[in-house]
């Protein structure tokens, strides 16, 4: 399931590069975690599941499916609007009945960020500690339970409940640094099939006569000399890519930079200033997504991530403009 | 702020505490202003589920409730697709409305002080190019942040949608990144109890 592989790809190959990490850790929390990102990609299935963040709760429909590795995968909201998520390997889809619109973006390749991550692997020990956190019960099904725990306040930390049998991800936590949950999904229920029809891959809403917005512009070759940059991180973090983009929303070109410890990840987004279509400064949230906004010379600098809002006010408050560079 | 300050009434008029002045004065509004009418249902909700000591735990045994209804609905899919989905889908989203716009209130007012309006003002003059005509994103009333500026929020979801594509490979939870995007929509929620 292309949503559940690529969150877990990297922090596997990290795990997996650093034997005496692990050995320090949990040993079996490596073979778990090794387990759970071979299930999730090559499994076929279907369910059920809550996303609940503070004390809001929504319940989506997933299908998934893989063959030959072409995988595709369907996200339906089922309470409220009903809203449609569709992806495969090039393209995603999301279908708005609420405001009659589609948005597409171009899907990323699944072994993004190559920038820096022998040096994350080698280092994530200093930000996370992995445990095995026993044995319980989800959706039906006998589960272990995996701790990946923040040492410092910059990054979330995730509680992982796997099925017994296949190693799929059937709950997850992330949680702060006290070790309160921020937001959680939980599997309901859940079937583990040989086979998925192909209409239950097809989108039920009908998008006729609906708006499409589109990530026209190409993407732009990874930049080497940018007129911006982060000049300070917080610990752990490092640079994984920046490239000028274009956005579904804009036609004009987004400066991006994007950093990540190997597990939490951030975006910069850079945008100049329109009078008419001012931003507000200042936090916001969804769910455990926090995003900052500032200005920095003639532009908006937004920082988004799954991060405390502590991590976006830092990055936001050390982007830098070099005029004389680009 | 002024939002703060009308915040503060609407709170007072639920708790019965609001002078006569300004009973009549926010009444007046009240009935002007939708989005006033559902500040109002929000601090409603809000406490209500105080009263009951919503939290996590609390909605995670309203998840199991929620499974259990939707396993009792066939092709639930499909009655979405027909638009027949609020009628039948009422029992089983009237929990998570109760939940979700609460929790949208709250974190909203928590963080109503942090955010300012400003309009932008060039610190230099600069050469500006001519920006082509753009269909704009529109605001998604599903995603839930908690800043409702409409431009901002438009941007974020773009961020959003963006930045989860990027980072799926890393997050743990990148399945989440997409639930937000999917989300509940509890605007219309709240207009429709």
């Amino acid at each position: 399931m292309l949503f559940f592989v690529r969150q877990v790809t990297l922090i596997l190959f990290c795990v997996m590069t650093m034997p005496a990490f692990a050995s320090k850790n949990d040993p079996e929390a490596k073979v778990w975690l090794e387990r759970m990102s071979h299930a999730i990609k090559t499994l076929n299935y279907e369910g059920v599941f809550v996303y609940i963040h503070g004390k809001q709760m929504e319940t989506m429909r997933i299908v998934h499916k893989n063959v030959d590795g072409e995988e595709q995968e369907r996200l339906l909201s089922l309470a409220g609007t009903p809203r449609e998520i569709l992806r495969n390997n090039d393209r995603l889809i999301c279908i708005l009945p609420d405001v009659k619109s589609v948005v597409v973006e171009k899907s990323r390749p699944k072994n993004y960020l190559p920038i820096g991550l022998q040096h994350i692997t080698k280092n994530i020990k200093r930000y996370y500690h992995f445990h095995m956190g026993g044995v319980d019960r989800m959706a039906g099904r006998d589960a272990v339970k995996i701790d990946v725990l923040p040492k410092d306040s910059y990054r979330y930390g995730y509680h992982l409940w796997l099925d017994k049998k296949t190693a799929m991800l059937l709950k997850s936590d992330l949680v702060n640094e006290e070790g309160d949950p921020v937001e959680q999904i939980m599997f309901t229920h859940i079937d583990i099939k040989d086979h998925i029809e192909t209409d239950k891959l097809e989108p039920t809403i009908s998008s006729d006569g609906y708006k499409w917005f589109k990530q026209e512009k190409s993407e732009q070759v990874e930049k080497t000399s940018s007129q911006w940059a982060v000049k300070k991180l917080p610990a752990g973090y490092m640079k994984g890519m920046q490239k000028k983009h274009g956005l579904p929303m804009s036609r004009m070109p987004v400066e991006h930079l994007m950093y990540t410890d190997g597990i939490s990840s951030v975006s910069v987004y850079i945008e100049a200033m329109n009078k008419a279509k001012p931003m507000m400064k200042g936090f916001s949230k969804i769910g455990a997504v926090n995003a900052y906004t500032t200005i920095v010379a003639d532009y908006y600098v937004t920082v988004v991530g799954e991060v405390p809002k502590a991590t976006v006010k830092f990055i936001g408050e050390y982007v830098h403009f070099n005029p004389g560079k680009d | 702020m002024m939002k703060d300050k009308i915040g503060e009434q609407v709170s007072a008029l639920f708790d019965d505490e609001l002078d006569e002045n300004e009973h009549e004065m926010l009444l007046r509004r009240l009935k002007q202003e939708a989005d006033l009418r559902g500040a109002l249902s929000r601090y409603q909700i809000i406490g209500d589920s105080i009263r009951h000591n919503l939290d996590v735990a609390a909605t995670t045994s309203m998840a199991q409730t929620v499974s259990s209804r939707i396993e009792q609905e066939e092709n639930i899919s499909t009655l979405i697709a027909s638009n027949k989905s609020s009628r039948i889908l009422k029992p089983v989203a009237g929990l998570a409305i109760a939940a979700s716009v609460a929790a949208m209130a709250v974190i909203g007012l928590q963080d109503m002080g942090d955010f300012q309006s400003v309009q932008p003002v060039p610190q230099r003059i600069v050469q500006v190019e001519p920006q082509p005509q753009v269909n704009v994103l529109p605001v998604a009333s599903g995603t839930h942040w908690d800043k409702q500026q409409p431009e901002t929020e438009r941007r974020l979801n773009g961020y959003l949608v963006n930045h989860s594509e990027y980072t799926s490979s890393i997050s743990l939870q990148g399945m989440i990144n997409y639930a937000r995007i999917a989300g509940y929509d509890s605007k219309n929620a709240q207009s429709n109890k």
